[in-house]
């Protein structure tokens, strides 16, 4: 029983930067956008994390500072994206590419390091929190309680993004962007206005989910550290066809199934093997998920056809 | 009407060459703050890649991969449907053509008829890994740069088991295959470098598809598509099929690239990270304004700038990374519609005013 808790509390573990980043994307894809660059922006968020903690001696400012970059981030983005008219697939992935070694270029900067920064910069991590009353109860007190304080924030911004999108005037906005950016204009909402909101609370994610990368889940920033999960994130959001709550539980889905690798690697499956599960997992998750609804949208044309009096 | 393209096409090219001053500019001033001897570290930067045959036989031997690359990326980015197979179709095609090279190895078949087959070998899986998200994408509507990402990672693991499992040589203390059978390897065409026989294989893949882009049905469907892709649907022109061609012709055009550069530098199959060769493809694309005929251009700067960047590296201690800033930055600019925008409006508004002007006189 003890395993399986403590293979349930890793796997939420790993899971919350995955968590992080479906939520990132699924704010901008609720804007009918699809937010490529999550991935930097977790990265610069990781790396300012670790530099301002180490200098200002505070989690918090860290966090912040991380949250800030994000941010900073997302708006280069948007602003080239849609001041400027640059294709946003092919910013995103610029920046994808520019901020690995950008990145590196600042780390080597503050510490002559080129791999990570242990040892060099002396900044402080996110700590563990204990719920009272849940951490008495047996099975689940093991597996909830005592995480990272960052990964209940993850939980409330969860719900916090269901509420904003579906609950509020701007969440309103956000969505009819999405659904026709040309009816939305008709009726007074700014579409190019509210990229930029959404770019901007999707920064907020992102930079809260790299900070955990660096400030929660490792104690230090190295090269690359995100690795994908930024894109992860954004095939979780795809799966759950951009609900908060869905794309959320398809992250943590996947983070299941990378502690599950880990544990195979262990048990002594070739390593490499086991790396390329969840990336080949989640290709044809999203491939037979897409076919189903692709069926059922044919039936459903057919069903409409037929009532209709029409013939296929 | 024939004025105002020409002023389009000028400003077109100024824009570029304004980006690349802009791009190289901030590097240049990035080292000479960084740097503690501003002078040589710009000096080998700008220069070094000059100052010696092996120099220059570095900036050859990069530039052979990164034309094809860049050609093949040019469809996808024509065909306006973003992927970025190439990370995934390099690592392929690399690893089954060191895979074939092996399994023929006992036959003892010259190379003149090994590299046909390798060429295929490689071409066909890069064709391959640009082949399923663009078909993931048409048949199931799956985004392509999602799917195409995700693909990467399982190249980049699946080829890193083939590499452990069946290649990696024991006898040796670092990762990589045994040492590639001699007659697959490609001969070197000058002493002293290491520019190899590739230099004279890519041009003809090149010169194969600029033919299909410019001077068939197919690349003109491609080039529609990309262009407008509702006049392409009500034109007839199927839309998702041309899609699939533009990205499986990229990714085999990826896969020639990484059979070449496998087969003319190294002398073991050793690749263990994603290459970013797709990445250094698509810039170049942007370079050339999605043309294949200007794409080797824009590889060979992409090649001068980062064999500076590396004679940079093993000369002094400035982290070369700021070169991937810069490529970011060059994206940005030359992508950017705007960018420039205004001055040349004003111009062909004035051009257009001249000519009224003109035909208001003889009337």
């Amino acid at each position: 029983m003890t395993e399986v808790a403590t293979f349930l509390f890793s796997a939420i573990r790993v899971s919350t930067p995955l968590v992080y980043a479906a939520i990132a994307a699924v704010i901008t894809q609720q804007a009918g956008l699809l937010n490529m660059a999550v991935e930097s922006m977790m990265l610069s968020a990781a790396l300012a994390g670790v530099m301002i903690s180490g200098a200002t001696q505070s989690a918090l400012l860290g966090v912040l500072g991380g949250v800030f970059f994000a941010v900073l981030i997302a708006m280069v983005i948007w602003y080239s994206a849609f001041i400027m008219k640059c294709d946003l697939y092919l910013v995103s992935i610029s920046m994808n590419a520019g901020l690995v070694g950008g990145t590196v270029f600042v780390m080597y900067l503050a510490t002559k390091q080129k791999a990570n920064t242990i040892g060099y910069i002396m900044s402080k991590t996110v700590g563990k929190l204990d719920i009272p009353i849940l951490k008495d109860i047996p099975f689940f007190g093991e597996i909830l309680s005592g995480q990272n304080i960052m990964t209940y924030v993850a939980v409330i911004a969860v719900a916090v993004t269901w509420f904003l999108i579906y609950k509020t005037k701007l969440g309103l906005r956000i969505r009819s962007v999405g659904e026709n950016p040309s009816a939305a204009e008709s009726v007074g909402i700014n579409p190019v206005k509210l990229y930029g909101i959404s770019f901007a609370l999707s920064g907020v994610m992102a930079g809260l989910g790299g900070v955990y990368m660096s400030m929660g889940l490792m104690s230090y920033f190295a090269r690359d550290m995100v690795a994908g999960r930024g894109m992860i994130g954004v095939s979780a959001m795809n799966v759950a066809n951009a609900s908060p709550a869905g794309s959320a539980l398809f992250a943590m889905l996947f983070g299941v199934s990378d502690t599950i690798a880990n544990y195979m690697q262990i048990i002594g499956i070739q390593p490499q093997l086991i790396a390329a599960f969840p990336y080949a997992a989640t290709i044809v998750l999203m491939a037979i998920l897409a076919y189903v609804q692709h069926r059922r949208y044919q039936k459903y044309l057919a069903k409409k056809l037929s009532q209709s009096g029409f013939e296929i | 009407m024939n004025k105002v393209r020409k002023i389009e096409s000028i400003f077109e090219l100024a824009r570029i060459i304004l980006a690349l001053a802009i791009a190289y500019g901030l590097s240049l001033l990035c080292l000479i703050l960084v740097t503690e001897d501003p002078l040589e570290a710009v000096y080998m930067f700008a220069i070094g890649p000059f100052t010696s045959m092996r120099r220059f036989g570095q900036v050859v031997v990069k530039f052979i991969p990164y034309a094809l690359c860049g050609v093949g990326m040019c469809f996808m980015y024509a065909s306006n449907r973003f992927s970025m197979f190439g990370e995934g179709a390099y690592l392929m095609s690399g690893c089954f053509v060191a895979v074939v090279a092996f399994l023929l190895e006992p036959f003892n078949l010259p190379l003149l008829v090994m590299l046909p087959i390798l060429l295929i070998v490689g071409g066909f899986f890069g064709g391959l890994i640009g082949f399923t998200p663009a078909a993931l994408g048409a048949k199931l509507k799956l985004n392509e740069l999602v799917t195409s990402t995700m693909l990467n990672y399982v190249c980049l693991y699946f080829s890193l088991w083939i590499l452990k499992v069946y290649l990696a040589d024991p006898d040796i203390t670092f990762f990589a295959s045994r040492l590639l059978p001699d007659n697959v390897r490609l001969p070197q065409i000058l002493d002293r470098s290491t520019i190899h026989a590739g230099l004279f294989i890519a041009p003809i893949f090149i010169v194969i598809a600029v033919i299909i882009f410019f001077r068939t049905r197919l690349g003109f469907s491609i080039r529609i598509c990309g262009s407008n892709r509702d006049f392409a649907k009500f034109s007839g022109i199927n839309y998702y099929k041309s899609i699939i061609w533009a990205h499986t012709i990229g990714g085999v055009l990826v896969g020639i690239g990484a059979c070449v550069d496998l087969l003319g530098i190294y002398d073991r199959y050793l690749w263990n990270e994603i290459t970013n060769y797709g990445f250094y493809g698509l810039v170049s694309a942007v370079l050339a304004r999605k043309n294949p005929i200007f794409a080797p251009l824009g590889a060979f700067l992409l090649a001068y700038m980062h064999t500076g960047a590396s004679i940079l590296n093993y000369t002094s201690e400035v982290p070369i990374e700021f070169v991937q800033i810069m490529q970011a930055l060059l994206i940005l600019l030359i992508s950017a519609q705007t960018f420039l925008r205004k001055t040349k409006n004003k111009l062909i508004f004035k051009d257009s005013q001249d000519a009224i002007m003109k035909e208001g006189k003889t009337a």
